[in-house]
């Protein structure tokens, strides 16, 4: 086929403006779902009037806010060519790396026979659960709606797409969950945002090829 | 032309649906694509397969045009889409050993206006056309190679206008995702 007859083909119709699944949307809706889910299974924390009240409850709804944002975000950016999410992952480590500090504070001046009660609770497994399980259906919706953009550095994006999902996950999870400890998130959270993430690289790039 | 306002008009033109801005748009964006993967490819022997990766590129513009950010300078998207195909075509081809630059090398377009455009190429057209599914391949073959109008095609297959812009748009999708696996 000569180009010329491509073109003439292709200027046949002129392509859609917008892809027809926004990210930022559906990564709302990702938490949105989240939220509902763990609310409409176990409820809201029985003691969100006291716990609205304290640091640590908007330390950590704030500091998963903040993770959504840049993670969702540094995707977006990752998805088009000729745009780099490099500021958004810059924003995503100094987040994580406040987060391990703030873990690193409390085991050093709290109480830690608390903070081992809450890590080794039944409610730590449920959570690795819930978020690993929920993740891996966001994780294959993320990977729908990246398709229909232009993921050139797929590896970078497919990273992404694991950590997003995790993350938009547990910030509808943490409506329910009662621990607000910098250590839980960084172990209860940390580990399965983590587990997902490396799923993610390893196994998406191939489905990311456009 | 290379970074001027006329060339982020056409993109814009082209994105809110002006097909006579599109048809511009690709005319124009042939040459600058062309030269600057000749221009790679160069010094090695793979200068056949400039016409391959142009095709998948301007199939690839197509496809992708809502992930052109308005009023940014184009041509960085341009270059990374078709600095993408070029190697995944080299993959393809199971060519490892070549050294592409980032996209900042850009013949001018001027001096290749005047190239043929007749290379020989993988794609064949029939072969590709007979792998959609009826009736897309038909209505593609006759709206450009046979000359019919959409008009025309719609009272000979029964369907709006619309149906068979959205018939060649999904054909076009199908044909790119065929040539990506084909040889994948």
């Amino acid at each position: 086929m000569k180009s010329d007859e491509l073109i003439n083909i292709l200027s046949a119709t002129t392509p859609s403006p917008r892809a027809s699944v926004a990210l930022m949307p559906s990564a709302l809706g990702i938490v949105v779902l989240s939220a509902v889910a763990i609310i409409l299974t176990y409820g809201v924390r029985p003691d969100i009037m006291s716990a609205v009240t304290t640091a640590h409850f908007w330390y950590k709804t704030l500091f998963l806010m903040a993770l959504a944002a840049c993670s969702a975000l540094a995707l977006q950016r990752s998805l088009l060519p000729a745009s780099t999410p490099d500021k958004f992952i810059n924003a995503l480590c100094a987040l994580w790396i406040v987060t391990s500090s703030v873990a690193m504070l409390e085991v050093f001046f709290f109480d830690r026979n608390l903070l081992e009660e809450t890590l080794i609770s039944s409610n730590t497994l449920f959570c690795l659960g819930y978020i690993s399980a929920l993740g891996v259906l966001a994780m294959v919706g993320l990977t729908f709606i990246a398709k229909q953009f232009a993921p050139i550095h797929a590896r970078t994006s497919a990273t992404l797409i694991g950590f997003s999902a995790g993350v938009l996950v547990a910030l509808g999870y943490s409506f329910h969950c009662m621990a607000d400890f910098g250590s839980y998130l960084l172990v209860a959270y940390g580990a399965p945002i983590f587990a997902l993430t490396y799923v993610g690289r390893h196994l998406l790039p191939s489905f990311l090829k456009w | 032309m290379s970074t001027s306002p006329e060339l982020i008009d056409l993109f814009q033109r082209s994105l809110n649906g002006d097909t006579m801005a599109y048809r511009r748009l690709l005319t124009t964006l042939t040459p600058i694509i062309r030269a600057y993967v000749r221009g790679q490819l160069r010094h090695n022997r793979y200068e056949h397969l400039t016409e391959d990766i142009l095709q998948d590129s301007l199939m690839a513009i197509h496809l992708k045009l809502h992930t052109y950010e308005r009023g940014q300078n184009p041509l960085p998207w341009v270059y990374t889409i078709a600095r993408y195909k070029m190697i995944d075509q080299l993959r393809r081809q199971k060519i490892s050993n070549v050294s592409i630059d980032d996209p900042h090398y850009v013949e001018t377009a001027e001096s290749i206006e005047q190239d043929s455009d007749a290379l020989d190429t993988h794609h064949d057209l029939s072969n590709l056309l007979g792998r959609l599914d009826p009736p897309q391949g038909d209505i593609i073959r006759a709206l450009k190679i046979e000359g019919a109008s959409i008009a025309e095609l719609s009272k000979q297959y029964g369907f709006s206008e619309s149906k068979i812009k959205i018939i060649i748009h999904r054909g076009i999708k199908t044909l790119n995702q065929y040539v990506v696996r084909q040889e994948a």
